[in-house]
């Protein structure tokens, strides 16, 4: 296996119902509207803050919760699993996976243990405020506030890979005519308003919720209208002197099928192999014309039947058109991949997987997708409760269908997700036990060396207090002038440090015995 | 310290049933029609479905009101 690092963040979105809500203001208030608009606005904004303190807060109390950082002013959180959790932007509940392979199921583990571990809290906190419910949402859109349910706000799922860093431009490139290509792959579907001039306001069924809110080819920036295909911003979380740099992607969707979360993860590793160890250029598929356009095309190809040709940059020697078939040029990425050497038995399995995947979308096999791809599965219920219930796409109906298929909750009653699973459409790649051992347990990478950092502070409880810094790459503590690196400094793939084994030498700690 | 490491599960691949028929070799997969579900269930019976003031009536005789 190729050594690369992958590691997701997820911003949750969030509905409160309140049993009984308390007005913003005293009774006999005289306001008017702009006020009154203002006030509920700022209550909002207050509860949201103060509900997501209290989910991180309910984590802190169990057993998940390893080292809470009170230096930091986003409550951030580590957890014994090798995640992190903490408030984004004053107000986001952000939840942060260990870092795992690509092709191993740990990235899948790593993301049902995280519903788990909110789920749990999420229970607490319904009890504890009497709430009618508090659910928490994995997408990617979800209404502004300008009270119609279209007007969309972006939230993200931030996919990270270890790569080397002299290849970025190679990676670049290759990936702004990949992220676009593969959308049939990565999308988890959504129900969409566009308005046409000329036409007016047009509903359809996307293959992406993130899509219409990427606007440029790259960029370093995260928020609305500075968002890229491929996001540039240089933040290795590694030592310079690995060779590595952490790719930052932002404009995939968040996953929920377990099939669909492995294999996102392992065709991007693929393609970053293709992009790192291809020498010859001329073998590489032909770049885009225009990636962004075809990005935002490919989103809408779900109408037509996936009868779309991308257009290319230059005129591909067979097809003096310049275009080509959209499964096709997928194809020339998987063709690419399976040229790759050495291979893994994992990597064997991620290629047969996105070659099944591409035969069965070029069949449109539509229904042995069910369960394995989210867009397909979510476009499957929709047809059905439209065609039952007697709705439209333009029915706010479908928009709550769209949005509590993400719903995390594992009551099939709140969540269309939890209702499929409890029926057996939903393909599982791992088991109950290996989620609840997940919750605990980090993967076998450099999250297991914090791991092992965090017990020695516990026993060591001088510690506490002399931790200068604590994050993904490594600590540092007043009392000790060398840098602690989970892993090793040129080397951030190995569960193993021997810098903690230094520390401990250098200052005669203890280990594994509670003082 | 830190627990072996667990042996990793490949992930597991359908293998389509197969038969044969008229001397021919047919694949024959297991497969659910979502769209035809019967017993999907048509709405989700959360809160939003509820009736609001039978809702407010169980919060007061929970806070004892």
């Amino acid at each position: 296996m190729q050594n690369r690092l992958v590691g997701r963040e997820q911003e949750y979105a969030m509905k409160i119902i309140p049993v009984f809500m308390p007005p913003p203001f005293p009774p006999l208030t005289v306001l008017t509207q702009q006020e009154f608009v203002q006030s509920v606005q700022a209550l909002r904004e207050q509860w949201r803050a103060e509900f997501v303190s209290e989910i991180i807060f309910k984590i802190m109390q169990s057993e998940s919760a390893y080292f809470f950082d009170a230096r930091s002013n986003n409550h951030r959180l580590w957890l014994r699993n090798g995640g992190l959790t903490y408030i984004d932007l004053g107000s986001i509940l952000e939840f942060a996976s260990a870092e795992y392979e690509p092709c191993s199921l740990d990235g899948v583990l790593q993301e049902k243990a995280s519903e788990r571990i909110l789920n749990r809290a999420l229970e607490k906190v319904i009890a504890e405020r009497g709430l009618q419910e508090f659910s928490l949402f994995k997408n990617n859109v979800g209404p502004g506030e300008r009270g119609d349910i279209y007007d969309e706000v972006s939230y993200a799922s931030h996919h990270n890979y270890s790569y080397q860093t002299n290849k970025r431009e190679r990676v670049y490139a290759l990936l702004t005519n990949f992220i676009p290509a593969s959308l049939p792959l990565t999308g988890s579907g959504h129900v969409y308003r566009s308005h046409r001039l000329g036409v007016g306001n047009q509903f359809c069924f996307t293959l992406s919720q993130r899509v219409p809110h990427i606007n440029l080819l790259k960029s370093s920036g995260t928020l609305r209208g500075d968002r890229g295909i491929v996001n540039t911003r240089d933040e290795p979380l590694m030592d310079l002197s690995c060779g590595l740099s952490r790719l930052h992607i932002i404009s995939h969707d968040a996953t929920r099928c377990e099939f669909q979360t492995w294999l996102v993860d392992a065709i991007m590793h693929l393609v970053l192999r293709i992009a790192e160890e291809v020498e010859d250029e001329k073998v590489l598929p032909p770049d885009l014309k225009d990636p962004r356009a075809e990005l935002e095309a490919i989103n809408f190809s779900l109408e037509a039947n996936f009868d779309y040709q991308v257009r290319l940059a230059v005129p591909y020697l067979a097809l003096l058109s310049g275009k080509k078939d959209l499964f096709e040029y997928n194809y020339l990425f998987l063709d690419l991949a399976k040229q790759l050497s050495p291979l893994s038995d994992n990597e064997k399995k991620a290629l047969e997987a996105w070659e099944e995947i591409l035969e069965l979308l070029m069949a449109r096999a539509f229904n042995k997708l069910v369960g394995k791809l989210d867009w397909v599965t979510k476009w499957k219920l929709l047809r059905r409760q439209m065609k039952r219930e007697g709705f439209e796409l333009s029915d706010p109906q479908a928009w709550l269908i769209d949005m509590e298929y993400h719903n995390i909750s594992n009551d099939p009653n709140l969540s269309w997700y939890a209702r499929l699973e409890e029926r057996g459409y939903i393909q599982h790649l791992v088991d109950e036990e290996e989620i609840v051992r997940t919750m605990l347990v980090p993967p076998p990478t450099r999250a297991r060396c914090r791991g092992d950092l965090l017990e020695l502070i516990k026993t060591n409880s001088r510690l506490w207090y002399q931790v200068t810094r604590f994050n993904w790459d490594g600590a540092k503590f007043n009392n000790y002038q060398d840098m602690i690196y989970f892993g090793e400094k040129d080397n951030p793939f190995v569960p193993t440090s021997s810098s903690i084994d230094k520390l401990c030498r250098d200052l005669n700690l203890k280990k594994d015995t509670p003082q | 310290m830190s627990e072996q490491k667990p042996p990793e599960k490949p992930p597991k691949k359908e293998e389509p049933k197969k038969k044969k028929k008229n001397g021919e070799e047919e694949e024959e997969e297991e497969e659910k029609d979502l769209e035809a579900d019967e017993e999907l269930g048509n709405i989700l019976k959360n809160a939003r479905n509820r009736d609001p003031q039978e809702l407010n009536q169980e919060y007061r005789q929970k806070s004892g009101e």
